[in-house]
Order: structure tokens, then sequence, then C-alpha cells
């Protein structure tokens, strides 16, 4: 490297830069004058600075770029009040719909219908009885409409399902433990994991139709869909519908990693005995008591010898 | 998100920018995420679109970047109101997006569309001359380009010294020397070389 060359470029860049007193820069404009060599090297050096001045510029506005593009889309408009931002509206309502169900977890019962049903006194005298002053008489002599009959079921089917309160029990069990959906890879933990454990309380409050549609709102590739998918099954099975419950556990217990660790293959039984297709539970639950590690062993045993 | 981030003031800003590459960043996210949404709603009652609106905010922070690392800010007025009067000037400045269409044209010898939108001409043709310059800084070393980036920020020998962990200043100064060298070969090999210089420079 020749040193006249590297003092001779430091001394251009002050030059150009404007970093020269007064008596050096008038020295070397002078320089400048009878060296026409040196011209060309100030004018090819303002040049390469120039460019990579440039160089640092376009490293600067790509980032500038990258930062914008992470700050959203919606950059480019001013900031809008929070009532005014869509999630926010959703999240009110949202709130309004979870306290309305907190109130007033029975509401349903509000309905004439199933107030004056038969099979639901025991419930729809305790949860009536504050708000019926507002209501309009009801003429509990009335014929029950058939299709009110329905909207009754869920109730009727908890007190009758045979299995219910073991189901129920797991529930409570699956609620307390809630955060094993959020020590995962989940790509939305709190969200998913959140969406279970307010489908869990609703499915103890017995709301099964705000449950179903949390759960039915968790994404495929969730780690909590197959806690979504056996809390939805287990709605079936309380809301009487065995058949597809079954067809729901019989699913869970077929999955990779998931029989192993939840006794879905026992409750895939419960659905079929409560379905009439003993003959199937048995086969099953014999599978389950011969497995003395798997979690419904006993219960397994004591049910394989009542049927 | 705002939130997350502290609240500086100008001269701390000013120190940041004219800091290490970590705080400059620091500070220009913090100039983005801050006032943005002031120096979109100021050029939209202008009367700049969309696209406008983007471009004008990337060259003013590259503006504003540069009177703060040059020191030619002079600290009149708060580093914001700055900002947005760098902003105006570059919507206002009609004039120099027609030469950066003129010399794109010469450039790259693309015949010039004269319904096409001036500002993205202007775009085109710095990203043009940028990718000339990247190219040859990718013949480069990795360290040759971090210490000719560093040199242009105005870092000093030494803050590059401490940033690159180099040995010595001196060590610095030789290798930014060197580098030098070889990026001034590898542009004057290029055949588009001298029309850069003609149009960087002109004819002075």
């Amino acid at each position: 490297m020749n040193n006249d060359d590297h003092l001779l470029t430091l001394k251009i860049d002050a030059y150009i830069k404007g970093q020269l007193s007064d008596v050096e820069h008038q020295k070397f404009e002078n320089d400048m004058r009878t060296d026409a060599k040196l011209v060309e090297c100030v004018r090819t050096q303002r040049a390469e600075l120039a460019l990579l001045d440039l160089i640092a510029e376009e490293d600067l506005r790509q980032k500038v770029r990258k930062w914008s593009a992470q700050m959203g889309k919606d950059d480019n408009n001013p900031p809008k009040p929070w009532w005014r931002h869509p999630l926010s509206i959703l999240a009110f309502l949202g709130g309004i719909v979870v306290l309305v169900f907190i109130f007033f977890p029975k509401k349903t019962t509000t309905n004439p219908a199933i107030q004056v049903s038969p099979n639901t006194e025991k419930t729809d005298t305790t949860q009536s009885t504050p708000t019926s002053n507002n209501l309009p008489k009801i003429d509990t002599t009335n014929k029950v409409d058939p299709s009110t009959q329905n909207a009754k079921k869920p109730i009727a089917a908890i007190e009758n399902a045979p299995f219910k309160n073991d189901l129920l029990a797991f529930v409570e069990d699956m609620n307390r433990t809630t955060e094993r959906g959020n020590t995962t890879t989940d790509p939305l933990p709190t969200s998913s994991g959140s969406a279970i454990s307010i489908a869990m309380q609703f499915i103890q409050n017995q709301n099964f139709t705000p449950a179903r549609n949390l759960l039915k709102g968790i994404n495929p590739q969730s780690v909590n869909y197959a806690d979504a998918q056996f809390l939805l099954a287990t709605i079936d099975y309380l809301q009487n519908k065995p058949k597809m419950a079954a067809k729901s556990f019989k699913i869970l217990s077929e999955m990779d990693g998931y029989i192993r660790k939840e006794p879905s293959a026992y409750y895939w039984a419960i659905s079929l005995v409560a379905n009439g297709q003993t003959t199937e539970a048995k086969k099953i639950l014999v599978q389950i008591a011969a497995d003395t590690e798997h979690p419904k062993h006993d219960a397994a045993t004591v049910l394989l010898k009542s049927l | 998100m705002k939130d997350d981030l502290p609240t500086y003031a100008d001269e701390t800003l000013v120190a940041m920018i004219q800091g290490s590459d970590k705080h400059r960043d620091e500070a220009i996210q913090y100039v983005l995420k801050n006032w943005k949404h002031e120096v979109v709603a100021f050029l939209n009652r202008q009367g700049a679109n969309k696209e406008e609106v983007e471009f004008i905010l990337e060259e003013a922070i590259v503006v504003f970047d540069r009177h703060i690392r040059n020191r030619t800010y002079r600290e009149e007025s708060s580093l914001k109101t700055f900002l947005i009067s760098i902003c105006k000037q570059i919507f206002r400045n009609k004039e120099r997006w027609r030469k950066s269409e003129k010399s794109l044209t010469s450039l790259e010898g693309i015949t010039t569309n004269t319904t096409t939108d001036e500002t993205t001409l202007t775009q085109i043709y710095s990203r043009e001359v940028a990718t000339f310059v990247q190219k040859i800084l990718a013949a480069l070393s990795l360290r040759c380009q971090g210490l000719l980036r560093l040199y242009m920020l105005s870092f000093t020998n030494r803050e590059i010294k401490e940033q690159m962990d180099m040995p010595s200043e001196n060590a610095v100064g030789n290798a930014l020397f060197e580098c030098r060298q070889k990026f001034r070969q590898l542009c004057e090999k290029s055949p588009l070389f001298k029309k850069i210089i003609q149009e960087l420079l002109g004819n002075e």
C-alpha cells in the first residue's frame, strides 16, 4: 500500500466533506489549479463517495420499508379512537355476551315452553323466580310445543345421562389444568387456550350453544384442537346424542398420541352403551381393562362387569 | 405498540442517530412509530396519494437521518417539525423529480413515458444506481462492506474499531483504505461508471 496515496485519499475526503481548515482548504485549491491530475482525483473520489452514500442510504431505505411494513397497512391512516376499531367493537360485544352468560346462565329457561316442562321443574322453579314477575303470565296447562320440547332436551339429558358425572368431573379436571394448552408450541396458545377454558366453564354451567360455537372456532392446526374435539364430543353426549359422541370419541381415540394420555376410548365405550351398542362397547372396555396403565382401567373393569 | 417504547427527547434522538448502528435503528423506529401518523396526515392534507406518501416518507427519513448525522440539523425547530418540513419540501420538489426522470433516461437508455408517474421514476433511478454499487460491493468481502458502510455513516475510526472488533484505529484506517482502493478499481472497470460520475456530479 502506498502511504502517500492513503494520505491523499484522506485529504481529498476531508476537502470534499469541508473538514479542512481555511488555510488548508485554500492551499488545496491552489494545488488543484496547477495539478490537473489532482482535479481528476477529486472528481472521481467525489463520485465514489456519492455512490457509497447512496448505498448507506439505500440500507436505511430498506430498513424503513421493512419497519413500515411491520407496523401494518393501517399505518397510512391516522389512528382511530379505540371505539371505532373493529376489534374493540367485537371485544366489547364479546364482553357483553360473556357477562350475559355469567349473570344469566340459564337465560333459556325464560322460554315459557321450557318453564312449563314437567321434566325441568327442579331447575325452573329456582331459576325463573327472580324474573318471573316481569314476564307475562304463562298458562301452565298449555300443551308443550314439540319444538320447544327439544329445546329442553339438553338439561333432561344431563339429568338422565348415566355417566354425566364422570364426564363433567373430567371436564372440571381439564379446566383446572388449562395451562397445558398454553405451554405448547401452539401458534395461538393464548386465544385457543382461553377459548377452551371459557368453553369448559360454559359446559359446567350447561350453556352448550356458546361452548360449541367457541370450540368450533378453534383451528385444526392448534394443539388445543384435540381438546376442543373432546369437549364437542362431551357436549354431544350430554345433549343426548350418543351416536355423534361415540363417533367423535372414536376419532379421538385413534388419534396418534392422544389415546395414551386421555381416556377418550373409555368415553367412546360409554357413548356406545348409551346408544345401545353394548357388544361393541364391551370390546373396547376389554382392551382398556387389560391395560393396567390406562387412566380409566378401573372404571372400565367395573363397567364391564355391570354390562 | 407505543406503550412498549420509552419517550425520547429530541436531544436524545439526535445523539442516538449520531451514535451506534443499533441506537440509530432504534431512534428511526421510534420516529416512525410515533410520528408516522402525523406525517401521513399532513401529506394527505397536502394532496399526496398513498404511493406518494410511502415514497416521500422513505426519502424524508433518509434526508432527516443524513442531516442529523452530518450535523447540519440546526435545532431551530423540533425534530418532528423538521421531518414534516422535509416531507413538504420533497412533495413540492417537482423539479427534482423531473430531473430524475431525465437522468434515468440517459443512464439506462429507457424511453421516457411521459404519462409515467414522476415519483416512481425517481425511486427507480436511485435503485438503479444503488444496484450498480451493490453489484460492486458484492464483489468485496463482507468485512469491506461493513467498513465502508460505517465510514459512510460518519463513524469515526475509533467507533468502527469498537463496532467491528478490530485491534486498533490504525488498523481500521488501513483496512478502509484497502477497501476504498478495491471499490474504486471495480467501479473504474465498469463502463457505467463514467456515466454515473457525469450523472452524480454534472459538469462541475
